[in-house]
């Protein structure tokens, strides 16, 4: 199943993807972008790992499993729900501000706890999905 | 201030069974300090502890006045005295611990739903304690199978009943604008919004409370061990009723549903409940159905509809929360001494166990409404409120309460002589295990209350009664009623009668017993109809539904889309006058290309690059739109269904392909999409011709830098703006992914037999 023409791409387009959903990440308050499609962008980079590499080296060079990435994204949505409650104010209520650091700045966002609980769950869980359709008929091949 | 209680209980979940036994007296006996500290201060007044929904104005907030607070003190100390004696009733044992867990959880509930100013949060405590009892009377469920269902039942009826009463506070709410019960009372409220308030609030009381044709589900709950017994049906669940009742007199009592309503149905009640205790044999049972009698006395009075009929209708309430405990422990100590619960197997115990014996007596005399104990003042005073009164069925009312004060009379003699007269009648009866004082502690303090509430007649209205019922009703009596002797009135004389009757209906019924038969007034056979019914209407709808193909769901749902959308189609003039771009018929060119490709194209891979290919082509329609973020979206999202098609195909690959429609077939569902497809695109250029309506985008435009300080709208409303509606979106998001992995894990992919493929 491994191609080497496969892996040859993905060793440019992997990072490319992972950075592309970083900006989306990041940027998406003011440009186009945002939790959903940053999601989808670090699904693509996943998929794209174990289709080129094989599940067994995608296993084994990821920290965390996609499906534990999923659900400590929903960990996080709802944190970002409970925090602004500890604060005595309505849940999901975001802050902003500016932090300047000498000729760098950076527009800070509470928004954004949200948006990576969201690129989490989206990016998690579609490639676990994914890992799973990839990885059954294997299994029936391995074990029958 | 419930916070102890909660601490304790918290405490009380992985402890040590004598640690939670301790904890859970402990904090009983702290809250009971607290509200007791309270009412020395004499706080009145609502204390708001926490705005909880500020939007709808709920907010966690006590009601403290004497009558609540008195109303709480009943409530802690009860459970006090029945947590130390469910210690001592299970032993170290796991089930105990659970048990006595259970019951701080539930004492809270209770606390609440006494204390709670707002509407919405006793409707909450409401529930909770069903839920609570419903755990409660689980505690046994290994031992008798048809505890859970007796469990279930007490569940699913109070529940029911307890729904229209939801709607009952809401309209409440609505038509005076608060939900806080304190401001309610003062609020004079038409005699229509009463009504239509009390008919959709009485369901909840009375199946709460267990009133015909609602009380089946207490002997039921009978399953539960008996110090849960005793506190569920002494101070509080049953109670949780009556007390509604008497905190909603103020704000409905005027409504003509008021006597009605109670009067019939607890004269029924307290008739019944008396007969059939008359005919148990199971100590248990008979109390059970002796608070069945009980309550309904309690509900004729409330429904008399004066406010002295409500000030003895209180006395009542806790005369019997006190004695009713005690014997229901009682009869625990009973069981636990004998070994047995039935009356035909009991008998002599009063030489064998002299002081339960004496305990006992005391709080039996104190049911039937003998003097000097508490229960003769308040069935004293309900008489001559009863007397007093001249609503409508005010006959009804009387027989009510006389028929069943005569069988309250019998059935008490009955349980008493049985098990404490005559010889004994089993081995267990004779040869009684000895009790420790833990068993006795909680009864005998129980029957020290009875007494001196009777005795101290003059102390308890002074104390008790006047200041409760002053909170309650709003004022008081200047002139102090309760007295043992009144002097020879209609009240005493009615009284003596009725004993006298009690006597002989025991005297007679000892040589021929009462039959237990059937319990014909009551609905358990109804109720399991009808949850068959339930079943059998769900599974008719299932069968109707399911089985039929997905492609007559997908037309069935399209169809009736469109049809909604057919008002619209005056517009369609403006398909004349749509301007069409270079750019865009270029894009248009290529998707009709690509959906050429994916009608003819046979190989599975195939089509599904064609599919990606118009999704791309529809991407790039989006470009044409300046809709940068759409494009994105649309791209990665097509990328990825691309994969997810691919890797599925995987797995039908190697199967056989389904047989070729029939020709009709192929054609009928032709014809369906060439007709959808146009309804689409007409209704596409139909909502172009309405007018807009730009408040919301300018609200967007303005707030969004402003508030949220951002430039990409379309992510800030994602994020911030609607961040609920995208925080349950992406909980949805998770839990497909989670569902269809449990999917994969849970199936077994076989080349054999694949499910049958969806129509396409």
């Amino acid at each position: 199943m491994k191609s080497f023409l496969l892996q040859q791409l993905a060793r440019l387009i992997l990072p490319l993807a992972m950075l592309l959903g970083l900006a989306l990440l990041l940027k998406g308050h003011d440009l186009p972008g945002g939790g959903f499609v940053a999601g989808l962008s670090f699904a693509s980079a996943g998929i794209l790992g174990f289709t080129a590499y094989g599940a067994r080296r995608f296993h084994a060079s990821v920290p965390v499993e996609p499906d534990r990435v999923a659900l400590l994204g929903g960990v996080v949505v709802l944190l970002s729900l409970l925090l602004p409650l500890a604060f005595g104010e309505p849940g999901l209520t975001h802050r902003h501000g500016l932090l300047e650091l000498g000729p760098f700045s950076w527009k800070w966002q509470t928004a954004l706890l949200f948006e990576t609980g969201v690129v989490m769950i989206v990016g998690g869980g579609a490639s676990a999905a994914a890992l799973w359709l990839w990885e059954t008929p294997t299994r029936r091949e391995g074990g029958g | 201030m419930l916070p102890a209680l909660v601490g304790g209980l918290l405490l009380a979940w992985p402890g040590a069974t004598r640690a939670a036994r301790v904890l859970g007296v402990g904090a009983s006996l702290g809250s009971l300090v607290l509200l007791a500290s309270l009412l020395v201060e004499s706080a009145t007044g609502v204390a708001v502890a926490w705005e909880w929904v500020p939007a709808l104005s709920v907010r966690v907030a006590w009601r403290l006045g004497a009558a609540t607070l008195g109303l709480a003190i009943l409530v802690a100390g009860v459970g006090a005295l029945v947590l130390q004696f469910a210690g001592a009733y299970f032993g170290p044992s796991q089930k105990g611990r659970r048990g006595i867990a259970l019951l701080c959880l539930f004492e809270a509930s209770m606390l609440g739903l006494v204390l709670a100013d707002d509407l919405l949060l006793l409707f909450t405590f409401w529930e909770l304690t069903g839920l609570c009892s419903f755990f409660l009377i689980n505690t046994d469920a290994d031992k008798r199978d048809d505890t859970f269902a007796s469990a279930q039942q007490a569940l699913l009826i109070t529940v029911g009943g307890a729904l229209p009463m939801l709607l009952g506070f809401v309209y409440l709410i609505l038509e005076t604008g608060t939900g806080s019960l304190s401001a309610l009372v003062t609020r004079e409220l038409s005699p229509g919004v009463q009504t239509l308030a009390l008919a959709l609030i009485l369901p909840g009381i009375l199946t709460k409370s267990a009133q015909v044709p609602f009380h089946f589900w207490l002997p039921g709950a009978m399953a539960a061990p008996t110090p849960i017994s005793a506190y569920l049906h002494s101070a509080t669940m049953v109670k949780a009723g009556l007390i509604l009742l008497l905190y909603l007199f103020p704000v409905c009592g005027d409504s003509a549903l008021w006597s009605g309503v109670l009067i019939p149905l607890g004269a029924a009640t307290c008739i019944w409940g008396s007969y059939r205790a008359l005919g148990q044999d199971d100590v248990k049972l008979l109390m059970a159905w002796s608070t069945v009698s009980q309550l309904g006395l309690m509900t004729i009075t409330a429904g008399l509809g004066t406010d002295l009929a409500i000030r003895a209708a209180l006395l009542h309430l806790i005369a019997h929360a006190v004695f009713k405990a005690g014997l229901f422990l009682g009869v625990g100590a009973i069981d636990h001494a004998t070994g047995t619960r039935r009356l035909s197997q009991l008998g002599g115990l009063g030489r064998r166990a002299p002081l339960l014996c004496a305990v006992v007596a005391v709080l039996a005399g104190s049911m039937a409404g003998l003097p000097p104990f508490a229960g003769f003042l308040s069935k004293e005073l309900v008489l001559k409120k009863l007397l007093l009164a001249d609503t409508a069925l005010h006959d009804v009312a009387v027989l009510g309460i006389v028929v069943g004060s005569i069988g309250t009379v019998a059935y008490t003699a009955r349980f008493f002589f049985d098990c404490f007269a005559g010889s004994p009648r089993s081995d267990g009866a004779a040869r009684p295990r000895r009790l420790g004082p833990a068993f006795l502690v909680a009864p005998t303090l129980l029957a020290v209350l009875s007494v001196f509430g009777g005795l101290g007649a003059r102390f308890t209205d002074r104390w008790v009664l006047e200041p409760m019922s002053a909170a309650l009703l709003g004022f008081g009596l200047d002139v102090p009623e309760l007295r043992l002797w009144h002097g020879i009135n209609v009240p005493l004389i009615l009284s003596g009668l009725i004993l006298a009757v009690g006597f002989l209906v025991y005297w007679l019924s000892e040589r021929r017993r009462f039959p237990a038969g059937p319990d014909v007034l009551s609905g358990p056979r109804l109720f399991e109809g009808f949850l068959l019914g339930a079943q059998a209407a769900g599974g008719l709808c299932n069968r109707a539904l399911s089985g039929a193909s997905p492609s007559i769901y997908f037309a069935l749902v399209l169809t009736l889309g469109l049809a909604t959308a057919l008002p619209l189609a005056g517009n369609l003039t403006t398909l004349v006058a749509t301007s069409w771009a270079v750019g865009g018929v270029t894009v248009l060119v290529g998707l009709a290309f690509a959906l050429a490709l994916l009608v003819g194209l046979s190989s599975k891979v195939g089509r599904i690059l064609a599919l990606t290919a118009v999704g791309f082509a529809v991407a790039m329609l989006y470009g044409l739109l300046n809709a940068p973020d759409l494009v994105l979206t649309q791209l990665l999202v097509e990328v990825l269904t691309t994969v997810f098609f691919l890797l599925a195909v995987r797995f039908v690959a190697d199967r056989e392909p389904p047989p070729e429609p029939s020709r009709t077939l192929q054609a009928s569902r032709l014809a369906f999409a060439a007709l959808i497809g146009v309804a689409i695109s007409a209704l596409v250029v139909a909502v172009q011709g309405l007018p807009r309506d730009t408040r919301l985008p300018d609200y967007y435009f303005q707030a969004g830098p402003a508030i949220a300080e951002g430039q990409n709208l379309v992510n800030l409303l994602l994020a911030d703006f609607r961040g609920l509606d995208t925080l349950v979106e992406t909980l949805v998001v998770l839990l497909a992914a989670l569902g269809s992995i449990a999917l994969l894990r849970g199936r077994e992919f076989s080349t054999r037999r694949g499910p049958r493929e969806a129509g396409r």
